[in-house]
């Protein structure tokens, strides 16, 4: 047990220099594309939520004047079949000859 | 009729262009020049506050005290330089936008660095299926092989070598594993550490430690290293 946790342990032990030679390594100039991946990540977040927002605004003015056109051509349908009922109604309620009766 | 301002110096304006968000980002990035008060000295929550109003010139300051801590630990789950740079500014990022999360209860560098673990074990489940269908069996043979020959030839490998040996035999094992077998073995922290960083029982860490570590053995036995 105590070989097997040995040699384990030298393993591990001989490999972290390789793994710190490359934290070394990326440390240079971390910072700075660290900072450079913010800039170009917020740009890209900023162009999409205008977007985003330009494409709400534009689905709510479409939505907005469907509904409204809709409103109206539905209004103008249901006016025109309501004067032709009330003209309706009105010349059959009202007690003039029959036709057949006319000279 | 004007229905909007341009919304924005770069950009063209149209009549229904956005203006800018009605919500407040917090975290966004603006470019202004440091505050004089805000030096290296400054405490982690008063940069984090700082940075939490939009100031990147804070949060490099966050980045430039934190990064040996985090590339410590990065490069004992990155199989190469090129993996290291791409785990490391992921981390950043990650800690970059979820900084609103940070509840000032506990130092930075705890947050900091369960966040790191998160981001490492993504990457290990991420990198799985990629990891086993990157290398054909054909290959991993000749490898073994190699790895068999050299470890016979030379027990003490050099670094290079054994980090080799180590990642492939790890490979094998599943990303919680892999986890808590870095966490312990290579990075040498407690269970109660380990417990703390990953949201596990400690019960859970010894349990799964033990095992991953049998596993590692029984793998590089396999690969004739070790008895």
């Amino acid at each position: 047990m105590e070989t097997e946790n040995d040699e384990l342990h030298r393993l591990i032990e001989s490999a972290k220099p390789a793994m710190d030679q490359d934290a070394a390594y990326v440390a240079l100039g971390l910072q700075t594309r660290v900072m450079a991946n913010l800039e170009s990540s917020s740009r890209s977040e900023d162009a999409l939520s205008q977007w985003g927002s330009a494409f709400l605004r534009g689905a709510f003015v479409s939505v907005t004047v469907a509904l409204a056109l809709g409103g109206w051509a539905w209004f103008q349908a249901d006016l025109s079949v309501s004067t032709d009922w009330a003209l309706s109604a009105l010349v059959q309620d009202a007690d003039w000859p029959s036709p057949q009766i006319l000279p | 009729m004007v229905l909007s301002a341009p919304a924005h110096p770069r950009l063209p304006y149209l009549p229904f262009f956005p203006g800018p968000c009605p919500v407040k980002k917090v975290g966004t990035l603006r470019s202004q020049p440091l505050p004089a008060a805000m030096t290296d000295e400054s405490s982690d929550e008063a940069i984090v506050s700082q940075s939490l109003g939009g100031d990147p010139h804070a949060f490099a300051l966050l980045v430039d005290r934190y990064q040996s801590r985090i590339l410590g630990t990065a490069s004992r789950f990155a199989r190469n330089r090129h993996e290291l740079e791409d785990l490391s500014q992921d981390i950043f990022l990650k800690a970059w936008k979820g900084l609103p999360t940070f509840k000032a209860t506990a130092p930075f560098e705890h947050w900091l660095m369960r966040l790191a673990v998160r981001v490492c074990y993504d990457f290990l489940r991420k990198n799985r299926r990629f990891r086993e269908n990157e290398v054909s069996r054909e290959v991993v043979n000749e490898k073994n092989d190699r790895l068999t020959e050299e470890s016979v030839e030379n027990a003490d490998l050099d670094a290079g070598e054994a980090r080799e040996v180590l990642q492939h035999a790890m490979e094998t094992l599943n990303p919680k594993d892999q986890l808590v077998l870095t966490l312990k073995e290579l990075e040498n922290r407690s269970v109660r550490e380990i417990a703390d960083l990953t949201g596990w029982s400690i019960s859970n860490v010894k349990v799964r430690a033990m095992r991953a570590r049998n596993r590692l053995k029984a793998n590089l036995i396999e690969l004739g290293y070790g008895n």
